[in-house]
């Protein structure tokens, strides 16, 4: 009977005996904190990405309050917390411009097939066999590997089944630029708001047989272009962000319509009815 | 008794490697040996709590949980009762976890205070080590090795000290080893499927079978 005593007592004891000295010992050795430091981490997004070059948010945070860097390194914290982080280190914010992810692609419902695809219905999948399963070897494949991988749910499938990215939510985090396996996601800078939303570098009558909004690279926008922003480069006609004034000119004169005012709003994009399902899919013969 | 110290620490080093040959510890020896200077941090973080649980673990083992004239229940109680009665050796297991929770804990604390650089050099692998299997394994087999039948050999605090400080020598080599590897074949041509974990894998097993080959050794 002692002996069970014996041992409750051991090792309740022991226990007691342990969180005592933990308690006494988090007394006696606490430290102080900043109190700023976790502020800061709780406006830093915790995602622990490494963008900004540091081992994780906490490292970044105590190095913001060590003043090793600027409150606008990190790239997925929002504006507002960078303001905030900013004012809670009593420093000015310089904001970098600003970046925002566009897809080079209108291929939509109407992109002429290679075959019928049932395998896996990822991007990368779609993309191993025969070049593709887009007969368009610069065309979306629309299965969305872009908008899976967004962490900020910034991309949306329009009306016509392509995926676009919604600019207010865009943190330039690149993930869709590393994922898209046809690489026709690029980084552009945010001031320009008008784009020719193709990357076909094929020739106009390639493009003709399996796009019907493909850029046939006919030079026509070259010439409207008031300020000489547009060049084509490989029968694919390309804005320079630098020179462009987002006059929209050559939206008009554009035979094939793929060059768009990207609306900076959501709310101000306009809404079209031509809504059709994958069942019109046309599909190459052989 | 200076070779069989010494006898005892290359055996838990190289003969019974506790990643390689004992098969403990796996868990950091696959997640943390990424890049070298994350797999030096943590080895000389369990080299420091392995020798610190073996201490603690050695007073409390022998004082509190072996039968023998050591124990205090006997002392206290032990009047007329045969020692046997006051074996609670079947508590190790329970006990030493507490002892090395607590006590990383604590030395967790007393880091936090006393050296913010080895802190944050530390930091983050030491609440990672306390419920490592490794720990408690060097703990159990301290037990096993230096108390045949509950009585404590001669010099078995320092043996136990040497064993627990081998066998974090050992693991930090083995992860130091595979970090090493690692390292070089993030350069390689290895083929897409085999990236990452599996081709981790498979150099464990070689490593492993490297090892094994210090079997004659002592």
């Amino acid at each position: 009977m002692t002996a069970i005593f014996a041992a409750i007592i051991t090792i309740s004891g022991l226990g007691l005996l342990f969180g005592l000295g933990l308690a006494v010992g988090s007394r006696v050795f606490a430290v102080h904190l900043d109190p700023r430091l976790e502020q800061i981490e709780e406006l830093l997004p915790q995602l622990n990405c490494g963008a900004c070059g540091y081992g994780g948010c906490a490292d970044y945070a105590r190095a913001l309050l060590n003043g090793e860097c600027e409150p606008n390194v990190c790239p997925i914290a929002s504006p507002e917390a960078r303001a905030r982080i900013a004012e809670l280190l009593g420093r000015l914010l310089e904001e970098e411009e600003k970046l925002e992810a566009r897809i080079f692609c209108r291929g939509g419902y109407d992109a002429v097939r290679r075959y019928d695809y049932e395998g896996l219905p990822t991007c990368a999948a779609a993309n191993q066999i025969e070049g593709g399963v887009i007969a368009c070897d610069y065309g979306c494949l629309r299965y969305y590997t872009c908008r899976e991988v967004c962490p900020f749910d910034a991309i949306r499938i329009d009306d016509r089944g392509n995926p676009v990215v919604i600019p207010e939510k865009c943190r330039a985090c690149r993930l869709c630029v590393q994922h898209c396996p046809r690489g026709i996601i690029r980084i552009v800078p945010s001031h320009s708001r008008v784009d020719i939303l193709c990357s076909s570098r094929a020739k106009g009558k390639t493009v003709v047989k399996v796009c019907s909004v493909g850029c046939i690279g006919c030079g026509k926008c070259v010439k409207e272009c008031p300020v000489e922003a547009i060049t084509l480069e490989d029968n694919l006609a390309v804005i320079d962000y630098e020179k462009c004034i987002n006059c929209g000119k050559c939206i008009e004169v554009c035979p094939r319509g793929i060059i768009e005012k990207i609306e900076e709003k959501e709310k101000n994009r306009p809404v079209a009815g031509d809504n059709r399902g994958l069942s019109s899919v046309p599909v190459l013969p052989g | 008794m200076i070779g069989e110290l010494f006898i005892i620490f290359i055996g838990v080093v190289l003969v019974n490697n506790f990643v390689l040959v004992r098969f403990l510890g796996l868990c950091p020896y696959i997640g943390v040996s990424r890049d070298l200077k994350s797999a030096a941090g943590m080895g000389v973080a369990v080299i420091f709590v392995m020798t610190m649980a073996s201490a603690a673990t050695w007073v409390i083992y022998h004082y509190l949980l072996a039968s023998g004239p050591h124990n205090i229940w006997f002392r206290l109680f032990g009047d007329g009762i045969d020692p046997s009665a006051f074996n609670f050796s079947y508590l190790r297991t329970i006990a030493f976890i507490l002892v090395i929770a607590a006590l990383v804990q604590l030395v967790e604390m007393v880091i936090t205070k006393s050296s913010p650089a080895l802190y944050r050099a530390l930091g983050i692998y030491l609440p990672l080590i306390t419920t490592n299997c490794a720990v408690l394994g060097v703990t159990v087999l301290n037990v096993d090795s230096f108390f045949p039948g509950g009585e404590a050999v001669p010099g078995s605090f320092l043996k136990c000290l040497i064993q627990g400080f081998g066998a974090g020598v050992g693991f930090t080599l083995a992860l130091i080893l595979m970090a090493s590897i690692r390292e070089r074949l993030e350069l390689a041509d290895v083929p897409p499927a085999l990236r990452g974990a599996p081709i981790a894998f498979m150099i464990g097993a070689l490593m492993s079978m490297a090892f094994l080959g210090f079997t004659g050794l002592i």
